[in-house]
Protein backbone atom coordinates (compact mmCIF):
# COMPACT_ATOMS: atom_id res chain seq x y z
CA UNK A 1 0.00 0.00 0.00
CA UNK A 2 1.34 3.86 -0.76
CA UNK A 3 2.58 5.76 2.30
CA UNK A 4 -0.40 8.11 1.01
CA UNK A 5 -2.98 5.87 0.60
CA UNK A 6 -2.36 4.17 3.95
CA UNK A 7 -2.67 7.88 5.69
CA UNK A 8 -5.81 8.73 3.91
CA UNK A 9 -7.24 5.23 5.19
CA UNK A 10 -6.08 5.51 8.55
CA UNK A 11 -7.57 8.66 8.32
CA UNK A 12 -10.83 7.66 7.31
CA UNK A 13 -11.01 5.38 10.27
CA UNK A 14 -9.96 7.47 12.95
CA UNK A 15 -12.40 10.15 11.61
CA UNK A 16 -15.36 7.44 11.49
CA UNK A 17 -14.38 6.23 15.22
CA UNK A 18 -14.40 9.74 16.20
CA UNK A 19 -17.81 11.28 14.30
CA UNK A 20 -19.59 8.17 15.77
CA UNK A 21 -18.35 9.23 18.88
CA UNK A 22 -19.79 12.41 19.07
CA UNK A 23 -22.70 12.51 17.47
CA UNK A 24 -24.61 10.75 20.23
CA UNK A 25 -23.05 12.72 23.05
CA UNK A 26 -24.14 15.96 21.06
CA UNK A 27 -27.59 14.77 20.79
CA UNK A 28 -28.01 14.38 24.71
CA UNK A 29 -25.33 16.22 26.76
CA UNK A 30 -27.11 15.79 29.99
CA UNK A 31 -26.58 11.87 29.49
CA UNK A 32 -22.93 12.58 28.57
CA UNK A 33 -22.47 15.09 31.42
CA UNK A 34 -24.12 11.64 33.91
CA UNK A 35 -21.54 9.45 32.28
CA UNK A 36 -18.90 11.77 32.78
CA UNK A 37 -19.70 12.42 36.22
CA UNK A 38 -19.77 8.24 36.86
CA UNK A 39 -15.84 8.14 35.78
CA UNK A 40 -15.48 9.83 39.44
CA UNK A 41 -12.45 11.62 37.71
CA UNK A 42 -13.35 14.94 36.62
CA UNK A 43 -13.27 17.75 38.67
CA UNK A 44 -17.32 18.89 39.49
CA UNK A 45 -17.31 21.96 38.36
CA UNK A 46 -16.05 21.07 35.03
CA UNK A 47 -18.43 18.08 34.45
CA UNK A 48 -20.80 20.24 32.66
CA UNK A 49 -18.00 22.06 30.10
CA UNK A 50 -16.77 19.05 29.40
CA UNK A 51 -19.80 17.35 28.20
CA UNK A 52 -20.65 20.24 26.12
CA UNK A 53 -16.97 20.34 24.44
CA UNK A 54 -15.71 17.54 24.46
CA UNK A 55 -17.95 16.18 21.98
CA UNK A 56 -17.79 18.76 19.33
CA UNK A 57 -14.15 18.81 19.24
CA UNK A 58 -14.10 14.91 18.21
CA UNK A 59 -16.50 16.24 15.73
CA UNK A 60 -14.20 19.02 14.47
CA UNK A 61 -11.15 17.40 14.92
CA UNK A 62 -12.66 14.33 12.96
CA UNK A 63 -13.68 16.86 9.79
CA UNK A 64 -10.37 18.42 9.75
CA UNK A 65 -8.29 14.92 9.33
CA UNK A 66 -10.14 15.08 6.31
CA UNK A 67 -8.23 18.16 5.39
CA UNK A 68 -4.77 17.71 3.80
CA UNK A 69 -3.63 21.40 5.51
CA UNK A 70 -5.33 20.27 9.05
CA UNK A 71 -4.57 16.57 9.33
CA UNK A 72 -1.11 17.21 11.55
CA UNK A 73 -2.98 19.21 13.89
CA UNK A 74 -5.97 17.08 13.99
CA UNK A 75 -4.20 14.11 14.88
CA UNK A 76 -2.55 15.90 17.51
CA UNK A 77 -6.01 17.24 19.02
CA UNK A 78 -7.02 13.26 18.55
CA UNK A 79 -4.08 12.13 20.12
CA UNK A 80 -4.48 13.44 23.21
CA UNK A 81 -7.61 13.11 23.75
CA UNK A 82 -7.14 9.41 23.43
CA UNK A 83 -4.55 9.31 25.76
CA UNK A 84 -6.76 10.79 28.30
CA UNK A 85 -9.95 8.65 27.58
CA UNK A 86 -7.33 5.67 27.74
CA UNK A 87 -5.83 6.81 30.81
CA UNK A 88 -9.18 7.28 32.52
CA UNK A 89 -10.50 4.43 31.54
CA UNK A 90 -7.75 2.26 32.34
CA UNK A 91 -7.59 4.08 36.05
CA UNK A 92 -11.31 3.01 36.53
CA UNK A 93 -11.02 -0.55 35.27
CA UNK A 94 -8.19 -0.95 37.69
CA UNK A 95 -10.25 0.70 40.50
CA UNK A 96 -12.73 -1.68 39.91
CA UNK A 97 -15.69 0.57 38.48
CA UNK A 98 -18.23 -1.00 36.79
CA UNK A 99 -19.57 1.64 34.98
CA UNK A 100 -19.84 2.22 31.01
CA UNK A 101 -17.78 3.68 29.12
CA UNK A 102 -19.52 6.84 27.63
CA UNK A 103 -17.85 7.09 24.86
CA UNK A 104 -20.39 5.65 21.92
CA UNK A 105 -23.22 5.89 23.49
CA UNK A 106 -24.70 7.95 26.53
CA UNK A 107 -26.82 5.34 28.21
CA UNK A 108 -26.13 4.20 31.40
CA UNK A 109 -27.02 0.54 30.35
CA UNK A 110 -24.42 -1.51 27.54
CA UNK A 111 -20.84 -3.11 27.61
CA UNK A 112 -18.71 -1.90 30.70
CA UNK A 113 -15.42 -0.72 30.54
CA UNK A 114 -12.81 -3.48 30.69
CA UNK A 115 -8.78 -4.10 29.90
CA UNK A 116 -10.78 -4.95 25.91
CA UNK A 117 -11.71 -1.00 25.80
CA UNK A 118 -7.88 -0.02 26.85
CA UNK A 119 -6.74 -2.26 24.29
CA UNK A 120 -8.95 -1.07 21.45
CA UNK A 121 -7.86 2.68 22.31
CA UNK A 122 -4.10 1.77 22.16
CA UNK A 123 -4.81 0.34 18.91
CA UNK A 124 -6.54 3.90 18.18
CA UNK A 125 -3.36 5.64 19.43
CA UNK A 126 -1.11 3.55 17.01
CA UNK A 127 -3.24 4.36 14.07
CA UNK A 128 -2.98 8.85 15.96
CA UNK A 129 0.24 8.03 15.86
CA UNK A 130 1.01 6.25 12.47
CA UNK A 131 -1.07 9.47 10.86
CA UNK A 132 0.99 12.05 12.82
CA UNK A 133 4.25 10.88 11.85
CA UNK A 134 3.37 10.37 8.40
CA UNK A 135 1.37 13.70 7.98
CA UNK A 136 4.77 15.78 9.42
CA UNK A 137 6.88 13.84 7.12
CA UNK A 138 5.36 14.66 3.83
CA UNK A 139 4.35 18.17 5.09
CA UNK A 140 8.33 18.40 5.40
CA UNK A 141 9.22 16.58 1.84
CA UNK A 142 6.47 19.98 0.53
CA UNK A 143 8.28 21.92 2.43
CA UNK A 144 12.19 20.79 1.24
CA UNK A 145 10.72 20.63 -2.48
CA UNK A 146 7.70 22.89 -2.87
CA UNK A 147 7.78 22.26 -6.62
CA UNK A 148 7.35 18.32 -6.50
CA UNK A 149 4.08 19.13 -4.17
CA UNK A 150 2.83 21.15 -6.69
CA UNK A 151 3.43 18.81 -9.56
CA UNK A 152 0.23 16.79 -10.81
CA UNK B 1 5.84 21.53 13.41
CA UNK B 2 4.45 25.19 12.93
CA UNK B 3 1.46 23.63 10.62
CA UNK B 4 0.88 21.28 13.40
CA UNK B 5 0.69 23.49 16.55
CA UNK B 6 -1.30 26.04 13.74
CA UNK B 7 -3.65 23.43 12.94
CA UNK B 8 -4.12 22.26 16.18
CA UNK B 9 -4.93 25.28 17.10
CA UNK B 10 -7.62 25.71 14.61
CA UNK B 11 -9.78 22.35 16.10
CA UNK B 12 -9.44 23.60 19.21
CA UNK B 13 -10.71 26.78 18.52
CA UNK B 14 -13.47 25.83 16.07
CA UNK B 15 -14.74 23.26 18.52
CA UNK B 16 -14.96 25.91 21.12
CA UNK B 17 -17.04 27.96 18.88
CA UNK B 18 -19.02 25.32 17.91
CA UNK B 19 -19.81 24.23 21.49
CA UNK B 20 -20.39 27.69 22.88
CA UNK B 21 -22.95 28.30 19.84
CA UNK B 22 -24.21 24.93 20.09
CA UNK B 23 -25.32 24.96 24.12
CA UNK B 24 -26.57 28.64 23.24
CA UNK B 25 -29.14 27.11 20.53
CA UNK B 26 -29.86 23.67 21.18
CA UNK B 27 -33.20 22.59 22.61
CA UNK B 28 -31.01 19.80 24.78
CA UNK B 29 -28.84 22.25 26.47
CA UNK B 30 -27.34 22.12 29.68
CA UNK B 31 -26.00 24.36 32.46
CA UNK B 32 -22.58 25.56 32.10
CA UNK B 33 -22.31 24.64 35.36
CA UNK B 34 -23.96 22.42 37.65
CA UNK B 35 -23.58 21.76 41.46
CA UNK B 36 -22.29 17.60 40.45
CA UNK B 37 -21.96 17.45 44.85
CA UNK B 38 -25.30 17.69 45.50
CA UNK B 39 -26.27 15.30 42.70
CA UNK B 40 -26.93 12.54 44.90
CA UNK B 41 -29.15 14.45 47.71
CA UNK B 42 -31.34 15.80 44.87
CA UNK B 43 -32.04 12.59 43.27
CA UNK B 44 -32.54 10.81 46.42
CA UNK B 45 -35.14 13.23 47.30
CA UNK B 46 -37.07 12.28 44.27
CA UNK B 47 -36.47 8.54 44.00
CA UNK B 48 -38.35 7.80 48.32
CA UNK B 49 -34.87 7.71 49.70
CA UNK B 50 -34.01 9.53 53.23
CA UNK B 51 -30.75 11.02 53.37
CA UNK B 52 -29.34 10.44 56.96
CA UNK B 53 -25.85 12.35 57.68
CA UNK B 54 -22.81 10.96 59.73
CA UNK B 55 -24.18 11.05 63.52
CA UNK B 56 -27.05 9.12 61.95
CA UNK B 57 -25.41 6.60 60.63
CA UNK B 58 -23.29 6.25 63.98
CA UNK B 59 -26.29 5.44 65.55
CA UNK B 60 -27.46 3.35 63.16
CA UNK B 61 -24.43 0.95 63.80
CA UNK B 62 -24.62 0.93 67.29
CA UNK B 63 -27.79 -0.21 67.44
CA UNK B 64 -27.76 -2.76 64.78
CA UNK B 65 -31.27 -2.96 63.62
CA UNK B 66 -30.59 -1.23 60.59
CA UNK B 67 -29.44 -3.53 57.90
CA UNK B 68 -26.57 -2.08 56.04
CA UNK B 69 -25.26 -2.31 51.87
CA UNK B 70 -22.28 -1.54 50.47
CA UNK B 71 -22.87 -0.45 46.98
CA UNK B 72 -19.68 -0.38 45.58
CA UNK B 73 -17.78 -3.15 44.01
CA UNK B 74 -16.67 -5.71 45.90
CA UNK B 75 -13.13 -4.96 45.60
CA UNK B 76 -13.52 -1.64 47.42
CA UNK B 77 -15.67 -3.68 50.15
CA UNK B 78 -12.98 -5.92 50.67
CA UNK B 79 -10.82 -3.14 51.22
CA UNK B 80 -12.84 -1.57 54.20
CA UNK B 81 -16.60 -0.86 54.90
CA UNK B 82 -18.41 0.23 57.58
CA UNK B 83 -19.04 -2.05 60.56
CA UNK B 84 -21.48 -4.87 59.91
CA UNK B 85 -22.28 -3.80 56.24
CA UNK B 86 -23.17 -6.35 53.47
CA UNK B 87 -21.47 -5.70 49.89
CA UNK B 88 -24.45 -5.89 47.39
CA UNK B 89 -23.06 -3.89 44.68
CA UNK B 90 -25.13 -2.42 42.90
CA UNK B 91 -24.29 -3.88 39.18
CA UNK B 92 -24.97 -7.66 40.25
CA UNK B 93 -27.87 -6.55 42.62
CA UNK B 94 -30.53 -8.95 40.19
CA UNK B 95 -27.75 -12.07 41.22
CA UNK B 96 -27.23 -11.05 44.94
CA UNK B 97 -30.87 -9.91 46.00
CA UNK B 98 -32.57 -13.22 46.00
CA UNK B 99 -29.74 -14.18 48.93
CA UNK B 100 -31.02 -11.27 51.25
CA UNK B 101 -34.57 -11.19 50.13
CA UNK B 102 -35.64 -13.62 52.54
CA UNK B 103 -33.33 -10.96 55.08
CA UNK B 104 -36.17 -8.09 54.41
CA UNK B 105 -39.33 -7.28 54.89
CA UNK B 106 -40.80 -4.40 53.27
CA UNK B 107 -40.20 -1.74 56.26
CA UNK B 108 -36.94 -3.21 57.37
CA UNK B 109 -34.70 -0.21 57.33
CA UNK B 110 -31.89 -0.75 55.13
CA UNK B 111 -28.84 2.11 54.44
CA UNK B 112 -26.88 2.24 51.60
CA UNK B 113 -23.78 3.95 50.83
CA UNK B 114 -20.78 4.18 48.17
CA UNK B 115 -17.68 6.19 48.62
CA UNK B 116 -18.82 9.20 48.62
CA UNK B 117 -20.77 12.18 47.25
CA UNK B 118 -19.28 11.94 43.92
CA UNK B 119 -20.17 8.57 43.54
CA UNK B 120 -23.95 7.29 42.83
CA UNK B 121 -23.91 3.86 43.46
CA UNK B 122 -26.01 3.96 46.28
CA UNK B 123 -28.15 6.10 44.89
CA UNK B 124 -29.01 3.57 42.52
CA UNK B 125 -29.07 0.66 44.58
CA UNK B 126 -31.23 2.78 46.51
CA UNK B 127 -33.88 2.97 43.54
CA UNK B 128 -33.83 -0.86 42.69
CA UNK B 129 -34.38 -1.46 46.83
CA UNK B 130 -37.44 0.82 46.49
CA UNK B 131 -38.70 -1.10 42.87
CA UNK B 132 -38.76 -4.51 44.69
CA UNK B 133 -41.12 -2.93 47.38
CA UNK B 134 -38.87 -1.47 50.20
CA UNK B 135 -40.46 1.65 51.59
CA UNK B 136 -37.73 2.47 54.50
CA UNK B 137 -34.29 3.00 52.46
CA UNK B 138 -31.63 5.72 54.00
CA UNK B 139 -29.16 6.82 51.88
CA UNK B 140 -25.84 8.05 53.57
CA UNK B 141 -23.93 10.46 50.74
CA UNK B 142 -21.01 10.97 52.80
CA UNK B 143 -20.37 7.60 52.53
CA UNK B 144 -17.09 5.60 53.33
CA UNK B 145 -15.30 8.63 52.66
CA UNK B 146 -17.08 10.69 55.02
CA UNK B 147 -17.11 7.54 57.76
CA UNK B 148 -13.33 6.79 57.47
CA UNK B 149 -12.26 10.49 57.39
CA UNK B 150 -14.53 10.56 60.83
CA UNK B 151 -13.50 7.06 62.66
CA UNK B 152 -9.55 6.83 61.66
CA UNK B 153 -10.49 4.36 58.49
CA UNK B 154 -11.07 1.26 61.03
CA UNK B 155 -12.74 -1.23 58.36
Amino acid sequence: MKPRVAVWAACAILAAVFIAAALPKIAHPDAFALAIYRHHLAPPGLINALAIYLPWLELVAAIALLAPRLRAGAAWVILLMLVLFTAAVAYNVHRGLDITCGCFSVSSEGPRIGWRKVAENLGLIAIAVFVLLRSTALDATRVMSPAASSAP
Amino acid sequence: MRRSASGAAVVLLTGLLVGTAANLVAPRRIPWTQDWTQHLTSQAATSGLRIVELADVRNLVRDGATLIFDARPNAEYGAGHLPGALSLPVDDFDALYPQFAPLLGPSTPLLVYCSGEECDESLLLGRQLHAQGHTNILLFPGGYGAWTTAEGGAP
